[in-house]
């Protein structure tokens, strides 16, 4: 289609009609200030295209002008398919519609009314109108060329019947008719194990195949629950033949150890017969060995005791010699150690005496130390309370002098500032009349700060001032009034008596608003408060080793040690002594008197020690004296118990042979009784009891192990009755019915998901054919913009932007992450990639309604050559209020849409 | 003498391959076993020899147990049980169950002691295991005198048999070794006979009674056996025992028309209700006869006791391409020539193309 000319009258901000054309076939750019009505000629050319004339509602009011009782009329003029047309149609009110054809050289009726609007819909679009006014959602397929202002961005796939057209015009195989109902019903086919999204289906809509493979799984769960019980059969079926090994072994064990006892019990019987005539025969060896062992240690008692008795006595003597000497020293000793005490008496005698010289030295020594801490005392008291004078006599005359706080101070300051500054202001807006009389006279101020009257003298100036007005009469001459803006004077007013009376509130409580004299007493108020700190100070360095209080209390102290000697002592209250000399001579006698009784001492204590060692040996002797005669009589009595049988020594000895021999023969009896038994061998009865005891052991084993087996027979039985061969039996043939059943659902799936996967790959490869191309135009066209950077545009199966493969990205970007710029860059190219394809045939239009706001100057002018080389083959409208950036395209037909608001123009 | 040779009853087998049928193949054992003893009363044999595995395992359930002694004692003569590698002797084993003491006529040969007969002695090796590598006849003992027809009864392999690890081997010459007139044997399913040098036979497998499985050849069988004396050479005839039909049929399709041919074949099988069918298929699929190959589908499954058919090894025919021609061009049609590509190796790709075919004929319908 080629735009030839358009004619707009009473639609939307096109009250009067305006006519724009004729138009290039190659590019125009027809540009007006905002509002004027740009994007309003664009609407107008598609809705007398697209719409029915007949088209009415809320919708299609919008295109009436605001607030006008007018039908909207667009007539356009326009080539297509190598004729001119001329469509007329008017809307809302009387609509009508009439479209003409150039034939022999001017516009013939070619169809009218809605014979008018099917037909050049045909033109165009094979598809029906909408219900309603569409707006520019219906604009067939130059919804790929035409770009209304902020649309530029293709965002929804293309219609099928672009997508058909481009297909055409590549040559690629299109899909035959029949196409769309087959490939729903291999998705039927496939819908029924697969969810839209491609997942296998479950729950209530899964495929049969599902409810077998859960009918399998439940199964084969069956089956593990038979084949465990078929295994716990086989393990019982094992433990009843170990048990029952267990048991054969048990009695072959016992029946083995029944012969062995039987043979061990003969042994037995030799054994224990031998055994008895060894132990008597030992019995008696041993009985004659004791008689003989104890005879011969009698007679050896004898002779030991007898030996023993004499040597004590001879001892006992010894030591009654000993006792008696010792006795005699021990008396001697006793006499010096009296003595030695008695010296020891002597010496100590004069300690009292020297005790009494030292307390009386103490006495003096402490009267002193007393008497000259109560007078430090004393000093230190007066020096205190002077401080303390001092400080109280700063902190009254402090006291006494009021003056401002520093805050009481600075809010004053800011309060007298704040007044001074709204009385400058009341001033500066005020009005001053200035009066100067001749010859001098009276003046009556009839309005101002202060009315009333006033003598001026002859020469002399008075002003008057006021706000909003001063007026003054002098009387019988003139009458003059100023007046002037009234707001800023009253405002400042009313902030000066604010500020006056915030400062006359904060200096009441002194007497005086006089700033000199308040800051003067603040001043003084300050050195007041420096004396009482340093009185304070004072004070404090002389309380450092000890407040009065305390002070007081170590006098009161010291001079109750003063009194209390001076009571015992009542003669020092005139004269005290000299407590040095005093004690220089008291330590003269005392140490005189340690010498002697050291000396005194050391001969005590030598004689008591002396005295003690011979008490001592004197004990041991009497003690040895004793035990020796103890000795020598209990060896007479045991003398006596030995030889109580009152036999000679020989007829003890001649016993003693006889014993002897009785013995001698007792041994040779128990050797020949011990061969014998050596003859028999190892005891047998330790034998037989072990096989007494393996015997049991089997039997007791042979039992357990038939316990166990009949009771693991029982549970045989039980496992035996169960049946678990015929439930494993019937589960294995119903899971192979099952299995053929699922193998055949599993290849119907499959084949169905083959055959729906190949007609989608078969599909995608269509589409590529179609898409690649255009693409591959884009992305030239793309570079050329915006350099290689952005790469290959990717486009989706509705031939849209989806997005570019910039060569340091793998996978692609996606367009909405480019800049706003480069957006717009993307979507033009790939608009003008698709015009350039449907333009095979035939020029298209291209209308670019305010587009490429975000696009920079630089690339803006990469643009316009873009579009100049598109125009080769696209007649291309560029609608825009930005006239001078499009200078650069110096073919372009240009209209300026404001002049044209008065007629035709170009 | 005069006996009946018979093994593997396999009694409570379970026959997971062929699906719901497994029950009917059970009980049809249990039958065979009474035309078994039918057949010997017919005969008029002396006695019965069971030679290994009356049970498919010592698991069995005990009504079957019950069931099998039943049917066995109704023979009026004795009937001689041994112990197979499926039912070997051993504690909670089938031959513990009370069903073998309450019958006279029934012997359980559970010791590898001769057992006197009319006419001679049968010698047995039972089983205690259900596998091993020993020779079982090696316990036969030497000929006594009184022995007269020495006939071995034994379960396991005979040696040239294939197979990687033989169960209880048996020397192809064990009869001669041990000096017997006959071996009877057991655990092969398929009847086979052993001729000494002079073709007499005095070994042989009597075959399973029922066969158990498609591809089982010379089974459902039994050996009636008459010696005349010791060293004579053993007369043996062959009876069939088997109930059920177990039919493998392959066919290969060539041209148009076969399928429809194979149907009538099929529906042809006589005695349906008391046959096992499988089916397999191969060759040519022509896209017109999917119809047909669900009919063979529908029949084989519901007209036999079991049946299953295989057409994993059809391929679409590559002349028949008129009705991918007939698709819509586009998409669809160049899917079907890619999968008709396909189709020859992939079965999956085979029938993706016959549902193809299917919707196409659906959606111009």
């Amino acid at each position: 289609m080629i735009l030839r000319g358009l004619k707009v009258e009473g639609f939307r901000c096109f009250a009067d009609a305006i006519e724009i054309g004729p138009f290039d076939e190659r590019i125009q750019v027809i540009h007006a200030p905002n509002g004027t009505g740009k994007s309003t000629l664009f609407d107008a050319l598609r809705t007398a295209l697209f719409e029915r004339h007949r088209v009415s509602g809320a919708k299609a009011e919008v295109i009436r002008p605001w607030g006008r009782d007018l039908a909207p009329t667009v007539t356009v003029e326009f080539a297509h398919g190598g004729e001119e047309y001329r469509l007329v149609k008017r809307f809302l009110s009387s609509p009508s519609c009439e479209l003409l054809r150039r034939e022999d050289g001017r516009f013939v009726r070619f169809a009218e009314s809605d014979q008018a609007d099917e037909r050049v819909r045909a033109l165009f679009t094979s598809s029906s109108f909408g219900r309603g006014f569409s707006g520019f959602d219906d604009c067939g397929p130059f919804e790929a060329l035409w770009a209304p202002q902020d649309r530029l961005l293709l965002r929804h796939d293309l219609p099928d019947e672009i997508v058909g057209a481009i297909r055409e015009s590549l040559g690629v195989q299109t899909a035959a008719p029949g196409t769309d109902a087959l490939a729903a019903a291999i998705e039927a086919a496939w819908g029924e194990f697969y969810t839209p999204g491609g997942s296998p289906k479950k729950g209530k809509s899964a495929p049969r195949l599902a409810r077998l493979e859960a009918e399998r799984e439940s199964l084969e769960a069956a089956r593990r629950e038979a084949q465990e019980s078929l295994e716990k059969l086989e393990e019982s079926q094992r433990r009843v033949e170990q048990y029952r090994a267990e048991r054969d072994a048990a009695a072959r064990a016992e029946a083995s150890a029944d012969a062995e006892l039987r043979s061990v019990r003969a042994r037995t019987k030799e054994y224990a017969e031998a055994a008895a005539a060894r132990d008597l025969k030992k019995a008696r060896a041993e009985s004659a060995e004791g008689a003989w062992r104890a005879l011969t240690e009698r007679v050896e008692a004898i002779a030991r005791v007898r030996k023993e008795r004499a040597a004590a006595a001879a001892e006992a003597a010894r030591v009654a010699e000993d006792l008696a000497a010792v006795s005699r020293e021990r008396k001697a000793r006793e006499a010096a150690d009296a003595e030695a005490a008695k010296a020891l008496r002597e010496a100590a005698s004069d300690r009292d005496a020297l005790d009494a010289a030292r307390a009386e030295c103490d006495d003096a020594a402490a009267l002193a130390e007393a008497a000259k801490a109560v007078a430090a005392a004393e000093g230190r008291l007066e020096r205190l309370r002077e401080a303390a004078d001092a400080l109280a006599k700063a902190k009254a005359e402090r006291a006494g002098y009021a003056a401002p706080t520093d805050a009481d101070l600075k809010a004053i300051r800011k309060a007298r500032s704040e007044a001074e500054k709204a009385r400058a202001h009341l001033d500066a807006a005020s009005l001053h009349l200035s009066v100067e009389l001749v010859e001098g006279g009276r003046v009556e101020v009839t309005a101002g700060d202060e009315v009333g009257s006033r003598e001026v003298a002859a020469g002399e100036e008075t002003t008057i001032r006021g706000a909003p007005e001063a007026a003054l009469e002098i009387p019988g001459v003139a009458k003059v009034r100023a007046r002037g803006p009234a707001g800023d004077a009253e405002e400042w007013r009313e902030k000066l008596a604010a500020a006056e009376k915030r400062l006359a509130g904060l200096s009441s409580a002194h007497g005086t608003a006089d700033l000199a004299e308040l800051e003067a007493r603040v001043e003084r108020a300050r050195r007041l408060d420096g004396a009482v700190d340093q009185a304070k100070a004072r004070l404090d360095s002389r309380s450092e080793d000890g407040s009065e209080e305390e002070v007081a209390a170590a006098r009161a102290q010291a001079t109750s040690v003063r009194d209390g000697i001076l009571a015992r002592r009542p003669e020092w209250a005139e004269v005290a002594p000299d407590a040095a000399a005093l004690r220089e001579g008291i330590e003269g006698r005392e140490r005189e008197h340690r010498e002697r009784l050291a000396a005194a001492e050391s001969a005590r204590e030598k004689a008591a020690a002396d005295l003690a060692k011979v008490r001592e040996r004197e004990a041991g002797l009497k003690a040895r004296d004793e035990a020796v005669r103890g000795r020598v009589a209990d060896l007479a009595n045991r003398e006596e118990e030995l030889a109580a049988d009152a036999a000679t020594e020989e007829e003890r000895q001649k016993r003693l042979d006889e014993l002897a021999m009785g013995w001698a023969a007792a041994r040779a009896e128990l050797v020949a009784a011990e061969e014998r038994l050596g003859e028999i061998g190892d005891d047998p009865r330790e034998e037989e009891g072990r096989l007494l005891a393996t015997a049991k052991a089997c039997r007791e084993s042979a039992e357990k192990a038939l316990e166990r087996e009949k009771a693991e027979e029982g549970r045989l039985g039980t496992l035996a009755e169960a049946g678990a061969w015929s439930t494993l039996a019937e589960i294995e043939e119903r899971l192979s019915e099952l299995d053929r059943e699922i193998r055949s659902e599993e290849l119907r799936r499959d084949a169905t998901d083959l055959l729906k996967r190949t007609v989608d790959e078969c599909r995608a490869a269509t589409v590529s054919a179609v898409a690649d191309p255009v693409a591959a135009a884009a992305t030239a066209m793309l570079e050329r913009i915006a350099g290689s950077r952005l790469g290959r545009v990717r486009l989706s199966e509705g031939l849209v932007p989806a997005g570019v493969e910039p060569p340091v990205a793998g996978d692609g970007v996606d367009w909405s992450h480019l800049s706003g710029g480069e957006q717009e860059q993307l979507h033009l190219a790939v608009r003008l990639a698709l015009g350039r394809l449907l333009a095979k045939e035939e020029r298209q239009l291209v209308v670019l309604d305010d587009i490429l706001t975000a696009t920079d100057a630089g690339r803006l002018t990469r643009v316009l050559a873009v579009l100049e080389e598109a125009s080769e083959h696209l007649q291309v409208v560029i609608l825009t209020c930005h006239p001078e950036r499009y200078a650069a395209l110096p073919a372009a037909a240009r209209f300026d849409l404001a002049a044209a608001l008065t007629g035709p123009a170009r | 003498m005069r006996f009946l040779h018979t093994a593997d009853w396999q009694i409570g087998m379970r026959a997971a391959h062929v699906g719901a049928a497994g029950e009917r193949v059970r009980e049809e054992r249990l039958a065979a076993g009474r035309r078994v003893v039918e057949l010997a009363r017919a005969e008029g044999a002396e006695f019965v020899v069971v030679a290994g595995d009356v049970f498919e395992d010592n698991a069995v359930d005990r009504v079957l147990v019950q069931r099998t002694g039943d049917v066995l004692a109704a023979f009026p003569g004795p009937v001689y049980l041994l112990p197979g590698n499926h039912d070997p002797l051993g504690p909670g084993s089938v031959w513990e169950h009370p069903v073998w003491g309450s019958h006279e006529n029934l012997h359980l040969l559970d010791r590898a002691d001769p057992v006197r007969v009319p006419g001679g002695t049968l010698l047995p090796c039972p089983l205690r295991e259900k596998h091993g590598q020993s020779d079982p006849t090696r316990a036969i003992p030497p000929r006594a005198a009184g022995d007269g027809i020495r006939v071995g009864v034994a379960h396991g392999t005979v040696e040239g048999i294939r197979q990687d690890f033989p169960e209880f081997p048996i020397p192809r010459d064990a009869a001669a070794r041990r000096d017997l007139d006959y071996l009877a044997l057991g655990h092969w399913h398929s009847l086979a006979t052993y001729p000494d040098a002079a073709g007499a036979v005095r070994m042989a497998y009597s075959g399973t009674h029922e066969t158990t499985k498609f591809g089982e050849r010379d089974s459902g069988t039994a050996l009636l056996v008459a010696i005349d004396a010791p060293g004579a050479a053993p007369a043996t005839v062959r009876h069939a025992t088997g109930g059920l039909a177990w039919t493998s049929l392959e066919r290969e399709l060539r041209e148009e028309g076969d399928l429809a041919r194979v149907r009538a074949e099929v529906e042809a099988v006589a005695d349906p209700e008391r046959t096992l069918l499988s089916l397999a298929l191969s060759g040519l699929l022509f896209a017109s006869e999917g119809d047909e190959l669900e009919r063979i589908r529908e029949v084989v499954a519901s007209r036999f006791l079991f049946g299953k058919s295989d057409a994993a090894a059809l391929r679409p025919a590559p002349a028949d391409e008129s009705w991918v021609e007939a698709l819509p061009a586009g998409p669809v049609r160049q899917a079907a020539a890619r999968l008709r590509e396909a189709a020859g190796a992939d079965e999956v790709a085979a029938r993706a193309l016959l549902l193809l075919y299917g919707l196409a004929r659906e959606v111009a319908s």
